[in-house]
């Protein structure tokens, strides 16, 4: 009968069992004898047989009552005859009797009778169709529930988004077993046909939660590890612009280190950082902010594979599942010398079975420019502060009368009403669109899904976007104990910067100036270019940032990318599953910009390179990469009592990676934007560009025992290979152990109210982390490709290396609580961490005989303590009406423990050649302490500041060895609240985030009020609190006294935020019958806010080169 | 299909275990790692001609070691005032530019060396990769002359004045190349090493050197169908690169700095004397001809060892015709008089100099040494060598460390070579010195001899040309910071 149950298998559709049916129907016929009696009404049999065939019989029961017999003839032969004698009895009774001791037995259904041998009753058993629909204790229905036959071989059945399932049982006694994650396994007669099946939620639902570590799925109530999960569900509340700030919004910490500079920038890729930064960034990577952002970035885990943040990005929200942060070493060990900084594990939707659904979302973004931060000055105001700055007033007649005359030529524009908010130019309301699909289906053996989503981020500067277009197909196969799947993504992407360039140069800009001539048409410079008098002023006039806008230029890139995953998963024996895994990833990344001769930025080329103006920057990014793993796993009970699981995993990867890029310049005409239009390369350029090549391999295993649902450890230990290290340290162990104690299971707690749950947890172990160049560890040689000796080519060694260099290491240390209390209305999520790098990669100095200066070598530690809390309220819990507040306090101490000497001196040095360095790491301090000079505020008889030695003498002059560390941006707590309401069908959820104590500097106050000239604008700030005369009392310098204000603790403030990151309201159209009735099955809108505010104690100009955005979205969901 | 399960899990496990470390190991596209450029001949050939690119570099012989630092030690050029290379003439050490001149030129140096390091610490155990006879010696032999080179420089700038070795710096010998802080030796374990270098060297090149089998005519026309055919052309051109005579050349100049005349005289000697296979002697005395005829101003036939730089003729534009920056005077006075004597005959000073006009109109007196023939039709007029060691500083030598009647032959052919009377040297050895010294500081004037030449005998004031009224004559140098370090 194989054939019946794999043909069987999942459907679930009437349509199929009833097809099912008539084939078992056919089959009967094929081997039967039909007989056909006449039908004769109201059965009353009277017999009376001595030991009479039973074909005999049964042809006079025929006869008498018009009931069709269906028989296979050989059964017959092995009757008993039969002797009887009744009289007007039913057909029942008759049958009865006849059968009584025969080893046939019968059915009657209607007016057929069905005889069959005994053995052979599966073979024309009448299978029934049970029905029926899996809800929630209120009465939601539960999809993905799975069904089963109790007893039954065939493989269990989900239900389907509405909570409904069909599945055939033998017979109307067999018992349907329902289970579902988190909800306790119920059993129901299929008697009752269509059945309802509410489910009760088991009374410990987390201890029934999966953890997916990417590696190995582990259960929570038996995990040591410091984790969050975070359901796709969730992520849709909480925000609406990608994935990552909806994450940062739930847990704050998964912390985005706002960047002041670069605001709201679709195109820039944020900085992430979990329980603080664990590196620090090398010599030559100080200047570099990019490379520095990098260095803290968890790891980013998609299905198993690593992935990158700009994927996080860019992915389709709609295909994420869940996803967990993974963030003590009991958790991270797995990862070995990728965990340091913390894991992401991006889980995606696995097709579902049933009939092809299709799921359709919507959203209409809307982002407007948050400029409530900038202050500027008016046109009559700046002009009168220019004039009492003394701009223009000389002592010298012939310098003085030009300069009289250009300031009235600017008191006549203010007079005229030139009023120009250059603010408003380069910045407009974005509309951005976001279209999803996603059709899914199949049965229990195949599955597929399909998924599609086309993304318009439209930015707040004008035409700065990002369009990325994502596809997905994921098909799923399982035959016997073998599952199979495939996941091919598909992703293109462009992005373009706004050709209006930097939004700073427009908040500078003299409100006093217009944009445009009488005409209408853009000015190429900004003030009277009619006569010379300016030239008293300005050397040359500034240019118009607008003008550039006007021509044709672009910075844009297009991205493509295919990653293909491949899965399969074979349980080998019980308890035992073998898993194989490979993903290809191939990315390509082209840059284009392109500037014409007429762009502002040639402006001052002499006559001699007119035919340079105009250039072109091309660049290219390859990348090709792929990821295998090989994975089993074993998990066992003994006794009730123990359970215990193993797992092994193997992961070889291999990354190649190229970027090159050279320019091309002399464009004299702007429609000619093609780079071979180009005149020539650039002048002394050549191609340059950056190549790398990794290999990395890791062996992981993984050991949990379980006691009695009380105790538990847990072991992870692995061994990391990786190209990128010391020939002589190749590899290196990292490892991680854990125990944890469910005090809810012991006698004492349980079945109290009070206390429904408390686990405790702690763990230790060791992560690195090697964000590092690919070749640094090796002695290696390069070519001179622009030097030679006679006519013989030469090689040269690019630095010592270190055959010994290795991974630097995290010793990580967690302990934390899971908790539940007053009959689960109030959850608590504690864990206190001490994090301590080790072996930083850092440059050490060697005497200049030896040929280098240096060398790179394992020194330096830094150190990050803290906790983080999160405790969750249901303060109303009823059926129709739920509201829950979420509180997470989150500290985080960093402190560098130690530098090389190397380190120091080059920071030393990049100080004394006066590079603008954003941050200084020194020993004993956090890596983001402020390091200015100290101030000790204006000289009220001067007028000067005075400045703080190392002495401890006030001084006037400000000196760079008296340095020190003035507080520190790393906020003392920070953290979000958030809170969700639910009535019926409607949600509304907002989240709040804060932060307190922590310091920043100033950079309005010191460029924009304390300015070092007011020929560009300035904060409307500028008259207040400032020094006149002697015996002031003022926190700002004289008006006149315009020196370079270097760095001063005088601007470094407090600074205390709070801000509405997000609400978000929903409708649920679920129970809604006009909905139902249009054919859908699921159907929501949704409206979102993003950044609706923001206060802060510090006033300071915020999104500087891009503007910072409010966002405002509407979404449409539906499935049907 | 349990047994078969078995055997894939079992493969799955070790397959992977077998070729961890060949996996790990990958190979840079723009660099090479050390044992992957090491595992050919090739291989070796590059490093060391990569050697010699540094020497060219300007913080070594391409400048600062020739024409620019080391002259400016003996105000060989006219400097503005409150420059460095008016502190570098007043022997202003302390100065952080005067310091970061000689720190230049000494981690250069020490670059060198740990470029030849890196092959002499490869060669021998890889000498079954050389195929080509000879090429094995060659390279490590050149290796080792670069070595001792480069250290006797770093010696003579930064180290003791020989007479009085124990009062000065102590400098590191190099020999291996690593990560381990060098230690700095005193000068007679240092001087050992050196003179070991070189007696390597020699015995290497004695007898497979093609120079002292063939002409230099010989040694520039490798050709299939001429005299001298070598297996591989990198054999051939061997005045351009460490050779036989060149390390017989050097050891000369070391026992001179160490004060072991005898020796000195012997491999002088030895050079003066080498002839050809025609018994034409191996290296000529240059002529007024070579510089006026040929435009050979560097005298190519004197060189044992002079360093190619193609780019000579554009950096002789910038430092001197173009710029003046190395110029001595704006009139020809102040040579002819104070270098020359006012011969009127000197070929130097007779054609090596001359007269410009700048494009601002301003006058130099400057050096045609280093200007060689812009594009020259064939190698016979190839001059773009940067003097390394020269046949005058043998004769030089014999002057001074032969016995008198005897030295006094090879100073009167060496000043009749010069075109200038023969005059007769001093009994006096300490005259005797002081005589080839203004000889040294007329042949050697943009070469970077004359400070050694001073140093070396601890010549005062009175008899150094040109110092600065100002200066006071410091011969020892302190050692960079760069070196000084700790961590």
């Amino acid at each position: 009968m194989n054939f019946y149950t794999t043909f069987n298998r999942g459907k679930t559709d009437h349509v199929y069992a009833t097809i099912l049916l008539k084939l078992r129907l056919t089959f009967i016929i094929l081997i039967t004898v039909i007989l056909q009696a006449s039908a004769t009404s109201y059965a009353q049999i009277t017999l009376n047989e001595k030991a009479a065939p039973l074909e005999q019989v049964i042809q006079k029961i025929r006869k008498q009552t018009g009931y069709d017999f269906f028989y296979s003839a050989s059964i017959l032969s092995n009757a008993k005859p039969i002797t009887l004698k009744v009289n007007n009895v039913s057909v029942e009774e008759a049958l009865k009797a006849c059968f009584a001791g025969q080893s046939i037995t019968y059915t009657i259904e209607q007016k057929t009778i069905i005889l069959r041998s005994a053995p052979e009753r599966v073979l024309v058993t009448r299978a029934i169709v049970v029905t029926g629909q899996v809800l929630d204790e209120n009465g939601k229905p539960i999809p993905g529930a799975s069904v089963k036959v109790k007893g039954s071989k065939d493989p269990a059945i989900a239900t389907d988004r509405d909570g409904n399932f069909k599945i055939i049982a033998n017979s109307e006694d067999d018992l349907i077993v329902v289970s579902y994650v988190g909800y306790e396994t119920k059993e129901v007669k299929a008697s009752k046909s269509p059945l309802t099946i509410k489910m009760v939620v088991a009374e410990n639902k987390m201890d029934q939660v999966v953890i997916s570590t990417g590696i190995f799925k582990k259960v929570d109530k038996s995990f040591t590890g410091a984790s969050v999960t975070v359901t796709a569900k969730e992520l849709q509340q909480f925000g609406n612009r990608n994935l990552i700030t909806s994450l940062r919004n739930i847990d704050p910490s998964f912390n985005i280190v706002e960047s002041n500079s670069f605001g709201s920038n679709p195109n820039r890729l944020p900085e992430i950082q979990m329980r603080g930064n664990s590196s620090l960034p090398n010599v030559d990577q100080l200047t570099t902010d990019e490379v520095r952002v990098g260095l803290n970035t968890p790891l980013i885990i998609l299905d198993g594979f690593q992935s990158t943040l700009q994927k996080m990005l860019d992915i389709n929200e709609n295909e994420v599942e869940s996803i967990t942060l993974l963030k003590d070493a009991a958790a991270t060990a797995i990862y070995g010398s990728r965990g340091s900084n913390g894991v992401v594990v991006i889980t995606t939707k696995s097709p579902q079975a049933g009939k092809l659904r299709i799921n359709f979302k919507s959203d209409l973004n809307i982002e407007t420019p948050d400029l409530t931060n900038y202050n500027v000055l008016k046109s009559r105001e700046k002009l009168e502060l220019e004039l009492k700055a003394g701009y223009y007033n000389n002592a010298r007649a012939e310098v003085d009368l030009p300069l009289k005359r250009y300031y009235n030529f600017v008191l006549n524009e203010v007079n005229r009403g030139v009023e120009t908010d250059w603010m408003a130019i380069p910045v407009n309301t974005g509309v951005g669109q976001r279209h999803n699909i996603r059709l899914e289906g199949g049965d229990q053996s195949f599955r597929y899904s399909a998924s599609a989503q086309l993304n318009d981020i439209k930015g707040v500067m004008k035409e700065s976007n990002r369009t990325t277009f994502n596809g997905a197909i994921t098909l799923a196969y399982t035959y016997k104990n073998i599952k199979f799947r495939n996941n091919l993504q598909v992703s293109q992407g462009n992005s373009a910067e706004s050709p209006y360039g930097k939004f700073s140069d427009f908040t500078r800009l003299n409100p006093y100036w217009r944009p445009y001539d009488d005409k209408g048409n853009v000015l190429k410079v900004l003030g009277d270019p009619s006569n010379f008098d300016y030239t008293s002023y300005w050397n040359s006039l500034p240019t118009n940032p607008l003008y550039n806008a006007t021509l044709n230029t672009f910075d844009k890139s297009e991205t493509s990318e295919i990653i293909n995953n491949f899965s399969i998963e074979w349980t080998l024996i019980k308890d035992l599953v073998v898993r194989g895994q490979l993903g290809l990833s191939k990315k390509n990344v082209q840059y284009d910009a392109f500037r014409p001769a007429d762009h502002t930025f040639f402006n001052n080329y002499a006559i001699a390179d007119v035919f340079r103006k105009g250039d072109y920057k091309y660049r290219v990014n390859n990348g090709l990469g792929y990821d295998g793993s090989f994975n089993l796993a074993y998990s066992k009970m003994i006794n009730v009592k123990h359970v215990i699981f193993a797992g092994f995993d193997f992961n070889i990867r291999q990354d190649k990676n190229s970027d090159y890029s050279f320019i091309a310049e002399g464009f004299p005409n702007a429609n000619f934007d093609f780079v071979t239009m180009g005149l020539q390369y650039a002048k002394d350029g050549k191609p340059f560009g950056t190549e790398s090549f990794t290999r990395a391999l890791g062996f992981t295993s993984n050991v949990n025992y379980t006691y009695d649902n009380r105790y538990f450890v847990d072991a992870s230990f692995r061994v990391d290979g990786s190209s990128q290290f010391g020939g002589n340290k190749r590899f290196a162990p990292f490892w991680s152990t854990g125990i944890g104690w469910n005090l809810h299971n012991e006698k004492f707690l349980q079945d109290n109210k009070f206390v429904n749950r408390l686990k405790i947890r702690g763990s230790a172990g060791i992560t690195g982390s090697q964000n590092f160049k690919a070749y640094q560890a090796q002695s290696t040689y390069g070519y001179y490709t622009n030097d030679r000796y006679f006519n013989w080519l030469g090689s040269f060694l690019y630095g010592l290396g270190n055959e010994d260099l290795q991974w630097q290491q995290t010793l990580k240390y967690n302990i934390g609580t899971d908790a539940e209390f007053l009959n689960r209305r109030l959850k608590l999520n504690a864990d206190y961490y001490i994090e301590k790098t080790n072996d930083l990669v850092s440059f050490v100095n060697l005497p200049a005989s030896n040929g280098f200066t240096s060398y790179i070598e394992n020194i330096g530690s830094l150190k990050n303590k803290g906790y983080e809390i999160k405790a969750t309220g249901f303060l109303i819990a009823r059926p129709k009406l739920t509201w829950s507040i979420t509180s997470a306090l989150i500290h985080n101490r960093n402190e560098i423990l130690e530098t090389s000497k190397a380190y120091e001196e080059a920071q030393a040095s990049l100080r004394s050649s006066q590079v603008d360095i954003n941050k200084i790491y020194v020993k004993g301090y956090s890596s983001n302490a402020i390091w200015v000079v100290p101030s000790l505020g204006i000289d009220p008889s001067t007028g000067k500041e005075l400045y703080l030695g190392k002495d401890g003498l006030p001084t006037y002059t400000w000196n760079a060895n008296n340095i020190a560390a003035v507080g520190s941006t790393d906020p003392k707590f920070f953290g979000n609240i958030s809170t969700m309401l639910r009535y019926k069908d409607f949600t509304v959820n907002a989240s709040f985030a804060y932060t307190y104590g922590g310091q920043m500097y100033n950079q309005t106050l010191s460029s924009k009020v304390e300015a070092v000239d007011y020929k560009y604008n300035v904060d409307s700030r500028v008259y207040d609190n400032r020094w006149q005369k002697p015996g002031d009392i003022t926190a700002f310098k004289g008006l006149l006294v315009t020196g370079i204000t270097p760095k001063t603790s005088r601007f470094v403030q407090d600074e205390n935020t709070f801000r509405l990151q997000n609400v978000n309201l929903q409708y649920d159209f679920r129970s809604s019958q006009f909905v139902k009735h249009l054919g859908f099955q699921a159907f929501s809108v949704a409206a979102n806010m993003a950044d609706v505010f923001y206060l802060s104690t510090i006033r300071q100009e915020r999104g500087t080169t891009y503007p910072f955005a409010k966002q405002f979205s509407l979404t449409l969901n539906a499935t049907f | 299909m349990k047994k078969f399960s078995l055997i894939i899990l079992t493969l799955l496990f070790v397959l992977p275990f077998t070729s961890c470390k060949k996996f790990l190991e990958v190979v840079p596209k723009t660099e090479m790692p050390q044992h992957v450029l090491f595992s050919t001949e090739g291989g070796f050939k590059d490093a060391l001609t990569g050697a010699y690119i540094q020497m060219k570099s300007k913080s070594a012989y391409g400048e600062a070691m020739t024409q620019t630092t080391i002259e400016w030690l003996v105000s060989s050029w006219d400097v503005t005032a409150n420059s460095t290379p008016q502190r570098i003439g007043l022997f202003n050490f302390a100065d952080a530019g005067v310091e970061d001149s000689f720190s230049a030129i000494f981690e250069q140096e020490y670059r060198i060396i740990s470029s030849v390091n890196a092959i002499l610490a490869q060669i021998d155990a890889k000498k079954d990769v050389f195929t080509t006879p000879g090429m094995y010696e060659t390279i490590k032999a050149e290796a080792l002359g670069i070595r001792a080179y480069c250290h006797l420089d770093l010696l003579r700038l930064f180290g003791p004045i020989p007479t009085a070795p124990t009062n000065g710096n102590m400098l590191a010998y190099v020999t291996t190349l690593t990560n381990t802080p060098t230690t700095r030796i005193p000068f007679e374990a240092y001087k050992a090493a050196l003179l070991k270098d070189l007696t390597d060297a020699e015995a290497l090149l004695k007898d497979i050197d093609p120079i002292t089998k063939y002409t230099l005519a010989e040694l520039k026309s490798p050709s299939v169908t001429g005299n001298f055919n070598p297996t591989d052309t990198y054999l051939a051109f061997r005045y351009l690169r460490i050779n036989y005579y060149a390390i017989k050349g050097l050891q000369a100049r070391a026992y001179l700095w160490f004060g072991d005349k005898q020796k000195a005289y012997e491999n002088a000697k030895l050079v003066i004397d080498a002839k050809n296979a025609d018994s034409s002697p191996k290296f000529r005395l240059g002529t007024s001809a070579d510089m006026t005829t040929q435009k050979d101003y560097v005298l190519t036939s004197e060189h044992l060892f002079g360093l190619y730089d193609f780019d000579m003729y554009n950096k002789y534009v910038v430092n001197y015709s173009g710029s003046g920056i190395l110029k001595k005077g704006t009139a020809a006075t102040t040579i002819n008089t104070s270098l020359y004597g006012n011969t009127g005959t000197d070929i130097r000073e007779a054609n090596m100099w001359e007269l410009l006009t700048l494009s601002n109109q301003a006058k130099v007196y400057v050096p045609k040494k280093y200007l060689p023939i812009e594009k020259p039709s064939g190698i016979g007029q190839d001059f773009k060598q940067i003097p390394m060691i020269r046949l005058s500083e043998m004769y030089l030598i014999v002057s001074e460390t032969a016995p008198l009647a005897e030295a006094q032959t090879y100073w009167a052919t060496f000043r009749t070579a010069r075109n200038i009377t023969a005059s007769i040297l001093p009994a006096d050895p300490a005259q005797q010195q002081f005589e080839v010294l203004k000889e040294i500081r007329k042949e050697f004037y943009a070469e970077g001899q004359a400070f050694f030449a001073y140093k070396r005998i601890n010549a005062p004031k009175a008899n150094f040309l040109f110092a600065p009224s100002a200066a006071t004559v410091n011969y020892l140098l302190p050692i960079p910071k760069s070196e000084l370090v700790s961590n």
